[in-house]
């Protein structure tokens, strides 16, 4: 077996247990099925993009998106993790390079996040309306594909820098409250919206993916979808490099 | 032939301070080597150049006849390595650790199952096969670590301190498992600072501190090399600060060491025992102390080593 996918498959093994599989499948479904169907009691329909929908079919992608952040947080979780029991350093005295590790670490997030955002989509299926076609499909992958790879990234150096758990914890648990509800997963950027936060909502990153996913869930992709995906590559590439940058610099443990 | 080939190596972390400063030294195939030094003396950091996991600042590095800094994973495809750091799968279980293991290794899926059943059994982790790593204790730990590295063949075995947390019998177990897998040919390079292991394990040891390598021989010949030394163990009732100071300013050439206080005693390697006998028992007629203990003892690696570190450090 190659050693990238050896390497994927244990980062895999080691991060989903039974309790992380579930938070990760659980908390995604309560958004999804308790809020958009408790929201959708009062908001019964409402135009978006010349089409009518339900609260719940407009939640829907946004929650799909949102996989990036699991799938991302997951990858961060992993390499502070290893830097903290230890196997980083037992790692890298194996047969593997240190790009091997940080690539085996971006395909794992990326597969956590299709098999989470697959759940989401079958899980919403039986309550939204939905329209997609096969390019729409297409624009999805590559929406979640870039995503994970900018939030991935961010949490990468994140766990490549943070030594503390809790500091860990609270960075990307105000991370992952902040990005979410600056983006429009659970409402839509409108001239309505007030300034400083469809500002937010310009400058997230999730925004973008989120927008693209329900235009391929509506079908109503176009011209749009260009710029959403040129703002998410430029993204990818910073915190790619950023992640990069700090990754090459993570010290073993000092004992001499 | 030379499985490590070490001339001049020096490693420094900050570019001001080297913590290995020059060391020169072979480990031929098929040896156990001990490497052996105080806290901070430069074990680990030699351990990780040797095992490519950083570059040496100075000096050339062959590990099983290629350059460390060329070959790393190369070089790291044909060796094993133990590390001090504790490392596991915290949420997986004893065997699923091993499993995972095994398939970094890319171990034939036909032989996992032999070789972690073997592994359990030998090493006596039968009845925490199943529990989680997260749940043992720390010894437990330690073996498992251990094991996990003998799932996979290896012609070079890295070991830095391996025997930390481990009980008496887990520790003879694993050591007698070591002197066989170098009767099988794997060489073997151990840190410690159990001078008793090194003493049963390794056919020739070097003694490292502050970065430089102030002994290297066979056990055999480093105990003759002091052959005329005894160790003198001595506890004191009031004074052993007083007792040591005297030692110390008078007997010539030796090592005087200990915590100097009354739980402990003062330690003394000297060829000069008469000498030493007189000082103390002047320190008790005028002090008006009592002796509680004394001992002298022929010369052990202990003690040699006790003195090679002793004499550079009043250096």
């Amino acid at each position: 077996m190659n050693s990238t996918i050896r390497l994927t498959y244990r980062i895999i093994r080691s991060a989903l247990d039974v309790n992380t599989i579930s938070f990760l499948i659980l908390l995604p479904v309560g958004y999804l099925l308790i809020m958009g169907l408790m929201m959708g009691s009062i908001i019964h329909s409402f135009n978006y993009g010349g089409s009518n929908l339900s609260y719940v079919s407009f939640i829907a992608p946004g929650i799909v998106a949102d996989q990036i952040l699991m799938g991302g947080s997951m990858a961060g979780w992993v390499l502070w993790s290893d830097k903290r029991t230890g196997m980083l350093e037992q790692i890298f005295s194996m047969p593997f390079s240190r790009f091997q590790y940080q690539l085996s670490n971006l395909i794992a997030m990326i597969l956590v996040t299709f098999g989470g955002a697959l759940i989401m989509i079958l899980v919403a299926i039986p309550f939204i309306s939905i329209n997609i076609t096969a390019y729409g499909f297409l624009l999805v992958f590559i929406y979640l594909v870039l995503g994970t790879l900018t939030f991935g990234s961010i949490m990468l150096a994140l766990g490549a820098t943070v030594r503390s758990n809790q500091v860990f914890n609270v960075i990307s648990n105000v991370m992952f409250f902040v990005v979410t509800f600056t983006s429009s997963v659970f409402y839509p950027i409108t001239s309505q919206t007030p300034r400083p936060l469809a500002m937010a909502a310009m400058l997230n990153p999730l925004t973008y993916v989120v927008d693209g996913i329900r235009g391929a869930f509506l079908n109503t992709s176009g011209v749009a979808d260009v710029y959403y995906i040129a703002v998410l590559v430029t993204t990818s590439a910073i915190f790619m490099a950023i992640a990069s940058l700090t990754y090459r610099r993570i010290k073993l443990s000092a004992t001499v | 032939m030379n499985s490590i080939e070490v001339s001049d190596l020096k490693v420094s972390y900050d570019g001001k301070k080297y913590v290995v400063d020059g060391l020169s030294f072979d480990v031929e195939e098929g040896e156990i080597f001990g490497f052996l030094g105080p806290n901070g003396a430069g074990k680990t950091t030699t351990i990780r150049v040797l095992t490519t996991l950083i570059k040496p600042t100075q000096g050339t590095v062959n590990v099983l006849g290629m350059d460390v800094t060329k070959r790393g994973l190369e070089i790291r495809k044909r060796i094993g390595v133990i590390l001090q750091q504790p490392s596991y799968e915290w949420n997986l279980s004893v065997e699923k650790n091993m499993y995972i293991y095994a398939t970094l290794w890319n171990i034939p899926r036909s032989q996992v199952k032999k070789r972690i059943d073997e592994l359990i059994e030998k090493f006596d982790l039968a009845e925490i096969r199943k529990v989680s790593a997260a749940d043992i204790s720390i010894g437990q730990r330690r073996r498992l670590q251990l094991v996990r590295e003998l799932i996979h063949d290896s012609e070079l075995l890295f070991l830095d301190e391996p025997t930390i947390g481990l009980d008496p019998i887990a520790r003879k177990n694993l050591l007698t498992y070591f002197k066989s897998l170098a009767k099988d040919g794997t060489t073997i390079f151990f840190t410690t600072h159990n001078l008793e292991e090194a003493d049963f394990l390794c056919d020739r040891v070097g003694i490292i501190n502050h970065g430089r390598l102030y002994a290297i021989d066979s056990i055999d010949n480093l105990k003759a090399t002091y052959e005329g030394d005894r160790t003198i163990e001595v506890l004191v009732n009031k004074a052993p600060e007083r007792l040591a100071e005297k030692l110390k300013s008078r007997l010539v050439g030796a090592v005087v060491d200990g915590t100097f206080n009354k739980e402990s005693p003062i330690k003394i390697v000297t060829n000069k025992v008469p000498d030493a006998m007189e000082i103390i028992n002047e320190y008790i007629k005028e002090e008006g102390d009592s002796l509680l203990w004394l001992n002298i003892k022929k010369t052990e690696l202990e003690d040699v080593f006790f003195k090679v570190v002793g004499e550079q450090q009043n250096e």
